[in-house]
């Protein structure tokens, strides 16, 4: 009898030193945090680091989340999560910061043992607002250093001088405008652009700018005209 | 195979099991060769198992007995022995031929292990003696005090020799011989002496007569045989004693010698020959005593009453302060004698075990081969207050038998636990050795120095000189003729002391000498003359004619010489016959066996034992032993690695630096400590057995897990397959604490225990571990 319990002890001591198959439980998620804004400036991809980034329950909860980890220097976050989360729980990283003088935000739906999040910040549509508009042509071409004078009223966008708008802006090099952060109305945009002794324009293009939010004009929406 | 083939190898098959199921054995002489005890029981064994030890004893003794009879019947053989001289002169009947037949006969029937059949009433008694003690079909000498199957054991053996010796004893014991008193037997010793004193004297002379006997001596000759064979002489009487059948019938038994005491001891009065005191001494001692105490009654003080007192003891112990050393002497050898002869029985071996418990087995003696189920061996450990048992068998009467002890404490850990402790404090590099070896050479030498024998030189005997005629004297020459019978008378004769009347008488009446009868002129006894050349004649004639006369009554003295020659000793060295005997059974065994208990010590300890055998002076010291003393432990405290069979992930959280700082271990190895609680008796370390004691190695574990103990918690079995080395498994419990957590903060933890899995370990004691960690770096 001793020794046949003797020899089981012996016996599981040997098994249990057999290797066996990890099962390893992927408690984290992980992912890295990337810039893109080609309407104020042309970054697609940055990578961006240290940054606060949030990790939340999906569960329709965009005021709380569980806890926020910084990204590296590179962008790159990670979090661990306690072994008391099911497989199935679900969770969302998040990333809303003002990077500059723009609100920019980022959100993706994770599962436990992600690893390959890819979180794209972007402007973000709450706390702001704006415009962006492209100056073309007829033909579609870019209208490079335009005019563009912002008129709150019709009148005076009418009237088409300068010294009535509430703000100017002009065209980059590729004909692309805008303005943020403004009151929020009715606006009237007026086009110049003089080469040599040609004028492109376009009169009273009426915008509505919302409290909040982005407006992105049609690319065609503003063309200018030769007048003269 | 061939059938008879087949019965052999059966035969064989169970005479070997005969020979291998002997679990007990004895030599002769009662030492105990084999004993192989079960249960602490001696093995059965019956009188039979030493029918071949008694018929071989029965043997030796009939041996003994042959060459006695063998050595008498050579006394009784030769013609030119004295002692067969002296036998034929007294022994009447039986004669000595006679005894000498029967004497053959016995020894034939001794030799060929029968009855014999002696048919002299003087000596039949001796064939129911012999069929009774001394054949192999007698009862056997040898009995055990009980059949076995107990502790103890008792072999008696019986003496057949002195069983025979007492038989024969008693059926010849014979009134006339053992009323004879001591003083009956100094006047033997005396007169006889005396006798043979005066017969050497007169022999001596007749020597020194070369021949020549004097009438004067041939007087004394004649008046010393007359005188000493006279019917109520000491010396007749001696013959007559001798020619009792107690002589013949002890004659044999002495191989061929006459003793009035065929036993080697004798009475108290015999004894009371050789004074116990002198009493010379004595009596001056009480003498000296007494004036002693005169002195101090008369002249001394209050203050010396004790000295007073010591001196009164001693009065009149005189005779005992000089007591002599002959008496005691004596009645030692006497009472040595007795216990020798009259000893029936005696106790070869009292043989003995404890009656329960362990115990081990050796033996003062070469040549013991002994086990016991439940053997002790010599070095195994023991628990404190314990004891180790010994059993010494063999220990001859008269020696003791103990155990010598020296103990030394020790450190109170297994052999593994003190090899890890060496390992783990080893350092460095043995470096080689090198080895001398020297040659011691002894020599011997030795000599061999022969004795020669020197021949002494045998001086030999001078030849008797032929009796010379003397010229006669001549006589006055005034007177012209002489009577030649006188003058052969007075001239020849008388100045010799040779003249025998009744001799001459005869001689001179012969008729050639008829001429010598008649007076002669002086002139014709001129040398050379028919007268002187007759007279010398003459002179011869009776010379012979003399000795022819003499020669009985010389004979007679040579005979009674011998007689005396051969009588005295039996007398002078005699001691008194006991009127009775008695048989003496010995009970102090010639061995016994002794059991020896070890000291106990409540400390560990190492012990070194050495049995010894104590006789007087004398100490033999037996094989000694080593062994060790611990403890047992209820308790014992280990460290070491412990695997986790499962995989299993501990999770913690805490709140760092304002942030939510999750940690998941999966962690399956781990340092523990442990607490083990030992089973049975507690574990017993210094019991280095692999596995031993099934309950003692057991013990319930309950470790902790290093660092942060209350995190991990293991609970089990244990097994110490080598005392201090701790194979452990069971359960792994681990704390898992619940977590609720919002917006970088911990709201709510909860403290929680789970089952993480089965876990195995390997742990030893924890100052070893920590020995042998020290040599791993520290970060």
């Amino acid at each position: 009898m001793k020794k046949i319990f003797l020899l089981s002890l012996i016996t599981i001591m040997i098994f249990s030193c057999k290797k066996q198959v990890e099962k390893q439980e992927k408690l984290f998620v992980r992912g890295r945090l990337f810039l893109t804004d080609t309407l104020t400036q042309n970054s697609i991809s940055v990578p961006l680091g240290n940054k606060i980034v949030q990790l939340a329950e999906n569960k329709g909860d965009s005021l709380n989340f569980l806890y926020s980890n910084s990204t590296d220097n590179d962008g790159y976050f990670v979090f661990n999560l306690l072994n008391s989360y099911e497989n199935n729980t679900g969770f969302v990283v998040r990333f809303k910061e003002k990077i500059g003088n723009y609100w920019y935000n980022a959100a993706d739906t994770v599962v436990k043992g992600q690893d390959n999040i890819v979180l794209q910040a972007q402007l973000s549509q709450a706390k702001q607002n704006g415009f962006f508009v492209y100056i073309k042509d007829s033909l579609g071409g870019g209208i490079p250093t335009a005019k563009i004078h912002i008129y709150n009223s019709l009148v005076l966008a009418t009237i088409n001088n300068p010294a009535g708008a509430v703000d100017s802006i002009t065209a980059n090099a590729t004909g692309k405008a805008f303005k943020m952060n403004i009151p929020p109305g009715n606006y009237y945009l007026n086009t110049k652009k003089v080469v040599d002794t040609f004028v492109f324009e376009r009169r009273m293009r009426q915008i509505s700018i919302p409290a909040e939010g982005i407006i992105l004009l049609n690319p065609d929406s503003i063309r200018v005209l030769r007048t003269r | 195979m061939k059938f008879s083939t087949l019965f052999y190898c059966i035969f064989l098959c169970f005479f070997s099991v005969q020979l291998m199921s002997q679990d007990i054995l004895f030599d002769k002489k009662g030492k105990l060769l084999t004993l192989n005890t079960k249960d602490n029981k001696i093995p059965a064994f019956t009188s039979t198992d030493f029918n071949a030890m008694s018929n071989a004893e029965k043997q030796k003794v009939r041996e003994i007995i042959i060459e006695k009879i063998a050595d008498a019947i050579t006394k009784l053989s030769t013609t030119d022995n004295k002692v067969n001289a002296l036998l034929k002169e007294i022994w009447t009947r039986p004669t000595p031929d006679e005894i000498k037949k029967e004497l053959e006969k016995l020894k034939l029937a001794l030799e060929t292990d029968a009855v014999p059949a002696l048919t002299d009433p003087a000596l039949t008694p001796i064939n129911d003696l012999v069929k009774d003690h001394l054949l192999s079909t007698s009862p056997n000498i040898f009995a055990g005090s009980t059949g076995g199957n107990g502790p103890k054991l008792s072999i008696i053996k019986k003496d057949a020799f002195n069983d025979f010796i007492i038989s024969y004893y008693k059926a010849t014991i014979n009134g006339t011989i053992t009323q004879i008193t001591l003083s009956e037997l100094l006047d033997y010793t005396n007169i006889l002496a005396a006798y043979y004193k005066e017969g050497s004297d007169l022999s001596k002379k007749i020597y020194e007569a070369k021949g020549e006997v004097t009438i004067t001596l041939y007087k004394e000759i004649v008046n010393f045989t007359n005188k000493i064979e006279a019917g109520n002489t000491l010396f007749t009487k001696s013959k007559s004693l001798l020619n009792k059948d107690w002589f013949k019938q002890w004659f044999w038994i002495k191989g061929g010698e006459l003793q009035l005491n065929p036993l080697d001891f004798s009475t108290d009065e015999f004894l009371a020959k050789f004074p116990r005191y002198d009493l010379a001494k004595g009596e001056i001692f009480n003498a000296y005593i007494d004036a002693v105490i005169q002195k101090y009654m008369l002249y001394d003080t209050i203050g010396k009453v004790n000295d007073f007192k010591k001196i009164l003891a001693q009065r009149g112990t005189g005779n005992e302060q000089f007591e002599l050393a002959d008496r005691q002497n004596m009645i030692t050898a006497n009472n040595a004698g007795k216990k020798n002869q009259l000893t029936h029985s005696i106790v070869l071996n009292d043989v003995e075990i404890p009656a329960k418990g362990n115990f081990h087995t050796i033996s003062a003696s070469d040549g013991f081969t002994g086990t016991n189920n439940k053997e002790e061996v010599p070095t195994d450990p023991k628990r404190s207050g314990e004891i180790k048992t010994i059993v010494v068998h063999n220990v001859s009467r008269g020696s003791k038998a103990s155990i010598l002890e020296t103990s030394s404490p020790i450190k109170d850990q297994s052999k593994f636990q003190a090899d890890v402790d060496t390992i783990a404090g080893l350092i460095g590099v043995v470096a080689g050795y090198t080895t001398t070896f020297g040659a011691i050479s002894n020599a011997l030498s030795g000599f061999f120095s022969s004795q020669k024998n020197s021949n002494g030189i045998i001086e030999a005997g001078v030849p008797s000189t032929f009796l010379k005629i003397i010229p006669g004297a001549r006589t006055n020459a005034s007177i012209p003729y002489f009577n030649p019978e006188l003058y052969i008378i007075d001239s020849l004769l008388k100045k010799r002391d040779l003249y025998e009347p009744a001799v001459f008488s005869a001689q001179i009446r012969l008729p050639k000498y008829s001429s010598l009868r008649q007076i002669q002129p002086l002139s014709s006894l001129a040398p050379g003359s028919s007268l002187e050349t007759l007279i010398k004649e003459f002179v011869v004639n009776y010379n012979i004619a003399l000795k022819t006369h003499q020669e009985p009554a010389i004979k007679t003295l040579e005979k009674d010489s011998m007689l005396l020659a051969g009588i005295l000793p039996v007398f002078a060295n005699a001691t008194l016959p006991p009127k009775k005997i008695q048989s003496i059974d010995e009970k102090d065994p010639v061995y016994y066996s002794k059991i020896l208990k070890s000291k106990k010590y409540d400390e560990p300890s190492k012990v070194e034992a050495t049995p010894i055998i104590v006789k007087g002076t004398d100490t033999t010291k037996l094989d000694p032993f080593t062994f060790k003393v611990g403890k047992t432990y209820r308790f014992q405290v280990s460290a070491g690695l412990v695997y986790t069979t499962s995989n299993f992930i501990q999770s913690t959280a805490k709140e760092e630096g304002g942030k939510v700082v999750i940690e998941n271990t999966a962690q399956q190895f781990r340092l523990a400590v442990g607490l083990h609680i030992h089973l049975g008796k507690g574990l017993f370390l210094q019991d280095n057995r692999f596995a031993g004691n099934f309950l003692e190695r057991s013990s319930v574990y309950i470790g902790v897990g290093i660092p942060k103990p209350l995190e991990n918690v293991y609970v089990g079995y244990s097994y110490d397959f080598f005392p201090g080395l701790k194979t452990i498994a069971g359960a792994h419990i681990y704390r898992n604490d619940k977590y609720t957590i919002q917006n970088n903060s911990i709201t709510d933890r909860r403290t929680k225990y789970e089952f993480a899995g089965p876990f195995v370990a390997i742990q030893i004691d924890p100052a070893s571990l920590l020995k042998a960690l020290n040599f791993i770096p520290k970060k």
